[in-house]
Order: C-alpha cells, then sequence, then structure tokens
C-alpha cells in the first residue's frame, strides 16, 4: 500500500511548478511591478485612448499635415519597407545557415564517436574531437549570448553604419542558436541507418552523411523557416538604427505621436510574417510530409 | 565465405547471451538459427559482422577474426557481408536508388563513393534497377523509401544488401514486419538469391515450420546453448519441442 501513496504535498513536477511561482513572485516584488502600472497615469488616459483607438484605423496616407514635394505614397513606402525587411532577414538567414551547417556538423557527438573495438557498445571519441569540439562549443555560446541588437550595438560603433553589419548583426547570434539545435537533432536522429552502414563497410564520414544527416534534415528544415520567421522579426527591429526596414518608420511615426501610421506598421510586420508563415507551411508540407 | 564458431560466448553481466557456441557453416550453404526471443540469435549473428565480440571463444569468417581487426580492415571485410537487419535501417526521406546505393559505398573509392551519391552513375542506376526488378518492385527505384509499403522496403533493404556483391548475407529476423504469405516468399527468395550467387546465408527466424520448409539446416537456439544442428528433412519434432518446451514444465 505504501506505493501507492501520493508523495506529499506534492511530487517533482509539482514541486517544479512551485519553485517557478515562487521565484516569479520574488522577480515581481524586487522589481517593484504591479498590474496598477498597466492602467493609464492620471491624465495620460486620451493619449491611452488615442492610441488603441488608432489600431481600429490605421493609416492608408500620411497623417503628417505636411508632407514633403515629390515623396512616395504612402503605402508605397509600406510595402517597399515590408520588402527590405525581408530582404534583410534572408541575407542574413542564409549567412547565418551557412556559418551554421559546417559548425553543427562538427559540434556534434554523434560525427565524432567512434567504437571501441572489442569493448562492446562502448563509445570513445576521436582524438581530435577531443580538441575541436568543445572549443567549438565556447565558440558557439558566445555567437549566440550576445543578442542581435546588441551585436548590432557593438558592430556600429566598430565599423560604421553599413546595411551588411545589420545583416551580420543578425546572422552571429542567429548561426550559433542553429548550429545549436542543429547539432542537437543530429545527435538524436534516429541512429539505424548509421548502423546499417557501418554494418555495409562505410566509413564513419560517410555513415554520418548518408545515414544520420537525412535523418535529421527535415526536423532542421523545419527549424530554419522557425528561425527565418525570428529573423524577419529582427530585420524589422533593426530599423531602430536607422536601416530603412520596418522599424525605422515604425520609430519615426510613433515620435511623431502618428499613431494610425504605428499601427500600419505593426500590421504590415504581422501581415510579413504571416505570409511568411502560410508559404513555408506550404514548402514544408511538400518537402517533409510524406 | 566460410564461418566457424569455436566455443563462442556472450556475456552479458546478468544472463548468459551466448554459451560456448560450436559450429561451422561452409561457403555456400543456408542455415537459419532458431529459437524463442532470448536465445542468442542476434548475438551470433552480430558476432559474424563484427558488430559484437564474443567475451571467450572464436568466431572467424574466412579464417578472420573480426573482433581482432582494425577498423578499415573491418570496413573491408564488412563490404563483403550483406547484412539485412531486423529495422532495416533504411534512411525513409532518400530514393530507393540512393539507399541501394549507399550500401556499395564502402567499396568505392573515397571521390566515387561522394559521387555516386550526389550524381548516381547510370550504369549503377541499370544495374539497381535490374534487380528490383527481379524482386518485382522496379518502379520503385526513384520513390522516396517512406512511400514505400513494409514489404516492399523489405525488398530494398534485400536489394541493398544484394547490391554490396556480398559473399556472406546475414539476416536477423527478416519476416518479422512480414504476413505469412509474404514471408515464405522472401524467405524463399533469400535462399535463392544467395545460392544463385554462392553466397553463404545465416539467418535468425523464429517460424520453425517456415525455417524447416525453406532452409536446408537449421541450428537449434535455446538460453544461450546449441538445442540441435541438423538437416531440415532429419529434424524431429520433439527437437523442435525442446526449443519452447517451458523451463521447468514436464515434457
Amino acid at each position: 500500500m505504501n506505493a501507492l501513496r501520493r508523495p506529499f504535498p506534492v511530487g517533482p513536477r509539482g514541486r517544479l511548478l512551485l519553485v517557478f511561482a515562487v521565484v516569479g513572485a520574488i522577480s515581481f516584488s524586487v522589481l517593484g511591478l504591479s498590474l496598477s502600472g498597466l492602467l493609464p497615469a492620471t491624465g495620460a488616459a486620451g493619449q491611452f485612448g488615442d492610441f488603441f483607438g488608432a489600431a481600429l484605423h490605421p493609416a492608408v496616407d500620411y497623417q503628417a499635415d505636411w508632407v514633403p514635394v515629390g515623396a512616395p505614397p504612402f503605402l508605397q513606402t509600406v510595402v517597399r519597407a515590408m520588402l527590405e525587411t525581408l530582404l534583410l532577414a534572408a541575407a542574413a538567414m542564409s549567412l547565418a545557415l551557412w556559418m551554421a551547417i559546417p559548425l553543427a556538423l562538427w559540434t556534434s557527438e554523434s560525427l565524432w564517436a567512434r567504437q571501441v573495438r572489442g569493448a562492446n557498445g562502448r563509445e570513445s571519441r576521436h582524438a581530435a574531437g577531443r580538441v575541436i569540439l568543445p572549443v567549438l562549443r565556447v565558440f558557439i555560446a558566445g555567437m549566440r549570448s550576445v543578442h542581435e541588437l546588441l551585436w548590432a550595438v557593438v558592430l556600429l560603433a566598430a565599423f560604421g553604419d553599413h546595411e551588411f553589419l545589420a545583416v551580420l548583426a543578425i546572422a552571429i547570434p542567429f548561426s550559433g542558436t542553429l548550429a545549436k539545435v542543429f547539432s542537437e537533432m543530429l545527435d538524436e536522429a534516429p541512429t539505424d541507418s548509421t548502423s546499417a552502414l557501418a554494418e555495409a563497410g562505410l566509413s564513419p564520414i560517410l555513415c554520418f552523411v548518408f545515414g544520420r544527416l537525412p535523418r535529421a534534415l527535415p526536423d532542421m528544415t523545419a527549424y530554419s523557416f522557425y528561425r527565418f520567421e525570428c529573423a524577419v522579426r529582427s530585420s524589422a527591429v533593426m530599423g531602430f538604427f536607422g536601416f530603412p526596414t520596418i522599424g525605422y518608420y515604425l520609430k519615426l511615426s510613433y515620435e511623431n505621436l502618428h499613431y494610425r501610421e504605428v499601427w500600419t506598421w505593426l500590421y504590415a510586420l504581422i501581415a510579413l510574417v504571416l505570409v511568411f508563415e502560410a508559404w513555408s507551411a506550404r514548402l514544408r508540407s511538400r518537402w517533409i510530409a510524406r | 565465405m566460410v564461418v566457424s564458431f569455436d566455443r563462442a560466448s556472450v556475456d552479458y553481466g546478468g544472463g548468459v547471451g551466448v554459451d560456448r557456441f560450436t559450429a561451422r557453416i561452409e561457403a555456400g550453404e543456408a542455415v537459419a538459427l532458431i529459437g524463442p526471443s532470448g536465445a542468442g540469435k542476434s548475438s551470433l549473428i552480430r558476432m559474424v559482422h563484427g558488430g559484437l565480440a564474443p567475451t571467450s571463444g572464436q568466431v572467424l569468417v574466412d579464417g578472420i577474426d573480426p573482433s581482432q581487426l582494425e577498423e578499415a580492415e573491418l570496413r573491408r571485410l564488412r563490404t563483403e557481408i550483406g547484412v539485412v537487419r531486423q529495422d532495416l535501417g533504411l534512411v525513409p526521406n532518400l530514393s530507393v536508388a540512393r539507399n541501394v546505393l549507399a550500401g556499395s559505398l564502402g567499396r568505392r573509392s573515397r571521390f566515387a563513393a561522394w559521387r555516386s551519391m550526389i550524381l548516381p552513375r547510370d550504369a549503377d542506376l541499370e544495374q539497381i534497377h535490374a534487380r528490383l526488378e527481379r524482386l518485382g518492385i522496379a518502379d520503385k527505384l526513384f520513390q522516396r523509401v517512406d512511400q514505400l509499403s513494409g514489404g516492399e522496403q523489405q525488398r530494398v533493404a534485400i536489394v541493398r544488401a544484394l547490391f554490396q556483391d556480398p559473399r556472406l548475407m546475414l539476416a536477423d529476423e527478416p519476416l518479422s514486419a512480414l504476413d505469412p504469405t509474404r514471408s515464405r516468399e522472401v524467405l524463399e527468395l533469400f535462399v535463392e538469391l544467395a545460392a544463385e550467387r554462392g553466397a553463404t546465408l545465416l539467418l535468425s527466424l523464429h517460424d520453425v515450420e517456415l525455417a524447416r520448409e525453406c532452409v536446408p539446416r537449421l541450428i537449434g537456439l535455446r538460453d544461450g546453448r546449441m538445442q540441435f544442428d541438423a538437416k531440415s528433412e532429419d529434424l524431429s519434432d520433439a527437437d523442435v519441442r525442446s526449443l519452447y518446451r517451458i523451463a521447468g514444465a514436464a515434457d
């Protein structure tokens, strides 16, 4: 009967939830957060209403009273900015993938794992892997521990402003994240095909590339699409540094209190992500689904 | 290839895997290992291709002990051994052609291996097509493996092993995923194809009746020990019963 008794007062999962709740409560009290902070300050109620009221009728034309001669129509600017956002994200992602794939291969345990002869089932690590793997892992951790906005600050401070720096700022942390997740996907891929090829006398590298990599590829592709979506958001925010993506215009509109324009930009960003999501879902179902 | 077991034992710590197993399989012979699960059939097969080293005793393949080989030498030996695994070990999202090709890469130079996977040569594709035709699935050449039925996938795994031009074929429970009619068909195919090529065939089966009808020589295993080693036609029903008798129960 003892085995049937519930652990008191809560099981391990319950304890973990409890820890989260306590940590949350401590954070709130230390930071002095209270729900009243969400209420509009007295006197600012009008601003609150203006801002959310604008959500219902986003701008389709410039809100400013005076528009420079020769300025393109507002919606044309919106489309241009969306395109610019997408292009910046695409450039960053393609660079990130080129860096991430070799890093992921070199930092996956399975590339370096070698069967120890005689000792059944035990695995050791290839000599070169013992050095390369930990060094690259630290390198990758460095890449992704700095957020893309901070990379942008660092790179812009060092090299001035060039669009390539925005691309690089996104590509560095993204390739770090991609490399880490890819290498885990490679290590967790089913091993039956790898063993079958090893039993046919293939070298470890051929087993890895033709037995393991294809098994991880669908997951890697799906994850890359998700990261592309993240790159679109980051690329929009890069506008805060003056690159002509959605974030740049959003910031201008916000600073000029043109709330209806702000909402147009937000909707443009949402539309961009949704369109990309729909497109990637179609591609994925064609490539990955059986 | 000649396979000889000399008092080969595998000790998994707890129970005994294989206990002093001795047998000799001549070149071109077809032998089925039969017995209940946990009898040591898989361990015996894995020892032949060097996937498992005997804890004591010896397994020799053409006079060579796979467990004593350097990595490169073992790989060379393995290119001559075609293995059909119970789980098949196919890559589901690659085409049938590439799956079959992959099995033969061990025989090729490094450059040729990569080249043939990336841009398969017509000569290879024609050969694979011919072998698929023999097994009745020629139209699946460029299909992804995960679009095939279980029986078709089984055949792809067999073709992959055959495309290695093996002198020894090993198969661990190759029929476990097939229905009874299919099982007989595939087993007959195994014996026939191995005989055609003059390759030695060693497979493990749990269906004793089927093994008796299709495979000329049977070795019975129980708890890691050999119970009998006989020609199928000489095998008595008592022999078979001895394999599946519940431990401790009266005969």
